[in-house]
């Protein structure tokens, strides 16, 4: 629930303490990969186990150095899950004990076994984090394989008969569609898993979708809703817009059944929303749509979500900074208010859109670009930002020390513009 | 127990032209045509009971019982059941995983174990033994065969009983799997016989037919593909030929004690879950059996060839069924659709010491776009200096569509690391970049095509290349999105599938750099593009070289 402005401008006016009682944190957000600190050598060993407790808050003491206070830890890869759970627990859920997994060969990595760990991790961190006065959820990609084999989930290898399909009819394992009631179904009892495990904030990052798209949505119950719609076959081309914003109806009926099942849950659970390569065109069809399925706009019009978070923009290699400030503007005035909006201050740079390929771009340094990255979001009147993922000495020291600086002073508390 | 052959439904016969190639021929003489097959079944009856979960049943040699792995006690045991009094005896116990139980001829078991109690990393420091190995059940006897920080696993006997052929990760870097083989005699000689290393890429569950002539296993070719079977001779399984489509997964082949055919673990789209499949290579024809309803998985026959044991989950556990089965002989075959052997050569590259031209599909001679420094040293070729490409805009011949091609090249390399250092790109409409051969960071040479979608889908040489040397790459997608790498001609380990864009008229060929990136510098000895496997190359096995029909 929001704070009206007007109160707050009336609260500021009146006294700078009140006002900073009751101003809203500029929020800074976390998305949290263990895994990725598993294999941080350390003398003859490794720095983080993080099939135990201690390794897991370790992990979790070197995130809270960027100044995080929205931890959002990740629950899975691909739909290999992380923790203790009753809805993947078959079969075996590793390799070789499910011959249909290929092995993971990288050491440590390949022999973590997180789904059967003692305590479990993802109850431990979350306990944690409230423990600590953190804001506490989980990163779930919007993937059932983390583009490996060794990622498929065993839910997902039980019923084939949900799988993925091609127009040509090829069967794939990479995803169950939504299409399907039963496999909403079962997405929605693993959203009870987490809710067990004390989840606040459910990101769900569709930017990560392990290699699915709507090319894989030519699943019977698609075929029928389509024909039936329009009296003819589906596109040949699933990139073809029309059959991306058909899919994506699938989609968003999914999120909009999760935003009920979470209303439901008796808790107060924000459903955010991740999106990559976003523009500024709200007239042409963009990444979320075309590989992911996701119809963001139409979330975020609808009120399905609580927070869009934008994990990477189309800035303009020419303009990079002054490209990314316009697109932050279109994106803040498209949502309006109707939910709030976490742009990226990323260090990962796969999409050659975060703070590397920034800084290739203006001759600036980590710290500099992260620096101008976090003020641009607050000054557009961003929510918060997000660090796509935190993992070990990513975010170097001095990026931190920026990051801190920043956060500790004129980007404490969430701008409150004009016209507010 | 009496067949059901009389009753239609139960029998439930899928007729489908089985086999599938790396290349397709465009008019496949296969496509229209169809095998069918009644294969009779009984009802599934079953055989194992109570909590836990019963899976990966092996047939004993004389037929008495039946080991199988159960989690009833936790983690993976091996037990075995009295085929006739049905009373189950725990053949491996305590702690850690026992599994993928396989007899040898004379009745002893091996299976793979694992035993890892320790944290992942607490294990690396400890220096434990943290794989799983092969170990032998000789009467109460364990003896391990083999040791070390591996997967060994999905073992089988060879009918003779003198190799033990498994899926293993031994010398593997990548999310991957080969396939090894152990002599059970002395002095247990141990060697890779097909070594598949790059991500998502492996081979399962090898075994070799009753008559040791033909070798079976499952493969995946990367994340995006599905598990195939495979099938090659023995003594040469990088030559091998795919036995499933694939747009059908498939694991877990055994073969039938006559070895005429082979039952399988299967879904194809419409099946209502995990069904089990018989194949008969040789007519080419596949059938689906009626196990009734819930997963069922990973068969095994007993030794007369007239009973499958199977486990299915329709109680909510994974437990044995038994069924007795007359797979005969399919009353009709399907062609098989052979591959395209012959080679057509779309364009390719002449040197002099004034320049380049091209020599395209058609006849026509081309002479090659240069652009910046290129020197060329007479008919041996041309050297890039980082300044300069050779390109043929708008080649003819060029549009693959979803066929089987080739782009091959000879060179040199000066250097690698920067970036990708690219060394030819065939430029299409639906992709700037359709197919590549680069060097990478590493000095590793890449080939790569393209998914439907456009997204990259490539292979990589086993080691990188040797500065100043001159070596032969071959780059090749098949008919199905396959990509093979064959370097100097010798097959590479990397593998990848998916690649299935179709290819409409090239727009360029470019040799060397065109546009951004540290350029390739070195020399371009020769290049060409074509349809089919590249002059020189082995082509594939064909199903009648592997099934003549006088072993049908």
């Amino acid at each position: 629930m929001r704070v009206p402005q007007a109160l707050i401008l009336f609260l500021s006016a009146a006294s700078p303490l009140a006002a900073e009682a009751t101003r809203e944190p500029f929020e800074v957000a976390a998305l949290v990969d263990s895994f990725d600190f598993a294999r941080i050598a350390e003398g003859e060993g490794y720095r983080f186990d993080t099939e135990t407790s201690a390794g897991n808050i370790a992990v979790l003491d070197h995130v809270l150095q960027t100044g995080a206070r929205t931890i959002l830890w990740r629950n899975c890869s691909g739909a290999t899950v992380r923790y203790q759970s009753k809805e993947e627990s078959l079969c075996r859920v590793e390799a070789p004990l499910d011959k249909r997994r290929l092995p993971d060969n990288r050491p440590v990595h390949g022999w973590l076994r997180y789904y059967e760990v003692n305590p479990d991790i993802l109850r431990l961190i979350l306990g944690v984090c409230h423990d600590r006065g953190l804001r506490a959820g989980v990163h779930w990609p919007f993937e059932e394989t983390h583009w490996a084999s060794w990622t498929f989930g065993s839910w997902n290898l039980e019923n084939p008969q949900y799988w993925a399909q091609t127009r040509d009819g090829r069967a794939w394992a990479g995803r169950c569609s939504l299409a399907y009631p039963e496999v909403v179904s079962h997405k929605l009892r693993l959203v009870d898993e987490l809710l067990a495990r004390g989840m606040d904030h459910l990101f769900i990052d569709t930017w990560r979708n392990g290699g699915w798209g709507p090319a894989f949505e030519y699943v019977q119950p698609e075929l029928d809703r389509w024909r039936a719609r329009h009296g003819d076959e589906p596109p040949a081309e699933a990139a073809d817009p029309l059959w991306c914003s058909f899919v994506a109806e699938t989609t968003h009926a999914y999120f909009n059944k999760l935003r009920k099942h979470l209303d439901s849950s008796g808790r107060a659970v924000r459903l955010m929303v991740g999106i990559s390569d976003a523009g500024s065109d709200p007239s042409k069809p963009d990444a979320a749509l075309l590989k992911s399925g996701t119809d963001w706009r139409r979330l975020v019009t609808e009120k399905s979500v609580d927070a869009l978070v934008v994990m990477s923009v189309n800035w303009k290699e020419a303009e990079p900074l002054e490209s990314t400030r316009k697109i932050y503007r279109d994106i803040i005035a498209f949502c309006a208010g109707r939910c709030q909006v976490l742009f990226p201050v990323q260090m990962y740079d796969f999409g050659k859109r975060g703070i590397p390929s920034y800084c290739r771009a203006t001759g600036l340094s980590p710290a500099e670009i992260a620096g101008q990255l976090l003020k641009i979001a607050w000054e557009e009147g961003a929510d918060g930002i997000c660090m796509e993922c935190v993992d070990y000495n990513n975010y170097g020291p001095p990026v931190r020390a920026r990051m801190r600086s920043l956060l500790s002073n004129e980007c404490r508390f969430k701008r409150v513009t004009a016209t507010q | 127990m009496s067949h059901r052959a009389a009753r239609p439904s139960p029998v439930l016969t899928i007729i489908v032209p089985a086999l599938a190639f790396a290349v397709m021929a465009t008019d496949s003489p296969g496509a229209g045509e169809r095998g069918e097959w009644v294969c009779p079944c009984g009802q599934p009856t079953l055989i194992t009971s109570g909590h836990g979960n019963d899976t990966e049943p092996a047939w004993s040699p004389d037929g008495t019982r039946i080991a199988f792995q159960t989690d009833r006690n936790g983690d993976l045991d091996l037990a075995a059941v009295d085929v006739k009094a049905g009373t189950i005896s725990i053949l491996v116990g305590g702690r850690g995983h026992a599994c993928y139980p396989a007899w040898t001829p004379s009745g002893d078991l091996i299976y793979s174990f694992g035993d890892h109690h320790q944290t992942a990393v607490a294990a690396a420091v400890a220096k434990s033994d943290g794989g799983y190995n092969l170990r032998m059940l000789e009467g109460e006897q364990v003896r391990a065969l083999t040791r070390g920080y591996w997967r060994d696993y999905t073992p089988s006997v060879t009918p003779d009983g003198s190799w033990v052929y498994y899926a293993s990760t031994r010398s593997n870097i990548e999310n991957s799997a080969s396939l090894w083989r152990l002599s059970l005699r002395e002095p247990n000689e141990q060697e890779c016989v097909l070594h598949l290393d790059s991500p998502s890429t492996g081979a399962t569950q090898p075994s070799v037919s009753p008559d040791g002539r033909v070798m079976i296993w499952c493969q995946m070719d990367g994340f995006r593909g599905n598990w195939r079977l495979r099938a090659a001779r023995p003594e040469d399984p990088g030559n091998s030929l795919a036995l499933t489509g694939e747009k059908m997964s498939a694991y877990a082949p055994r073969w039938a004690p006559d070895g005429r055919t082979i039952a399988f673990t299967g879904f194809r789209s419409g099946d209502p879950a995990w069904q089990i499949y018989l194949l008969s290579p040789v007519a080419n024809v596949t059938t689906r059996l009626d196990t009734g309803p819930g997963n069922s998985r990973n068969p095994a026959w007993s030794p007369d060839g007239k009973n499958l044991v199977f486990e299915n989950k329709r109680s909510g556990f994974y437990k044995l069924f038994r069924v007795e089965v007359n797979p005969g002989r399919p009353t009709a075959t399907a062609t098989p659709a052979e591959p395209i052997l012959k080679t057509e050569c779309a364009a390719r590259v002449e040197f002099s010491e004034t320049g380049a031209r091209w020599v395209c599909a058609n006849g026509t001679i081309v002479p090659a776009t240069i652009q910046g420094a290129v020197t060329f040293t007479g008919a041996g070729g041309a050297t890039l200096t980082g300044k300069g490409h050779i390109a043929l805009e708008s080649p003819p011949g060029l549009d693959y569509g979803t066929e089987c091609f080739y782009v091959r090249m000879k060179l040199v390399a000066d250097a690698f690391g920067g970036g990708p250092r690219i060394a030819v790109v065939g430029q299409y409409p639906q992709h700037a970049l359709g197919w590549q051969i680069f060097l990478n960071e590493a000095g590793r040479v890449c080939f790569n095509s393209r998914d439907p979608k456009g997204s990259y889908i490539g292979i990589m040489s086993d080691l990188p290349v040797q500065l100043g040397k001159p070596f032969d790459v071959a780059g090749v997608r098949d008919g199905e999105g396959g990509l093979r790498m064959y370097i100097d001609g010798v097959l590479q380990s990397s593998r990848a599938a998916g690649a299935t864009m179709s290819y409409a008229g090239a727009t360029a060929i470019a040799l060397g750099r065109r546009g951004g990136g540290p350029p390739l510098t070195g020399s371009i000895l020769a290049f060409e593009t074509g349809r089919g496997y590249p002059p020189g190359i082995r082509p594939p096995l064909t199903m009648r070289e592997l099934f003549p029909e006088e072993h049908r």
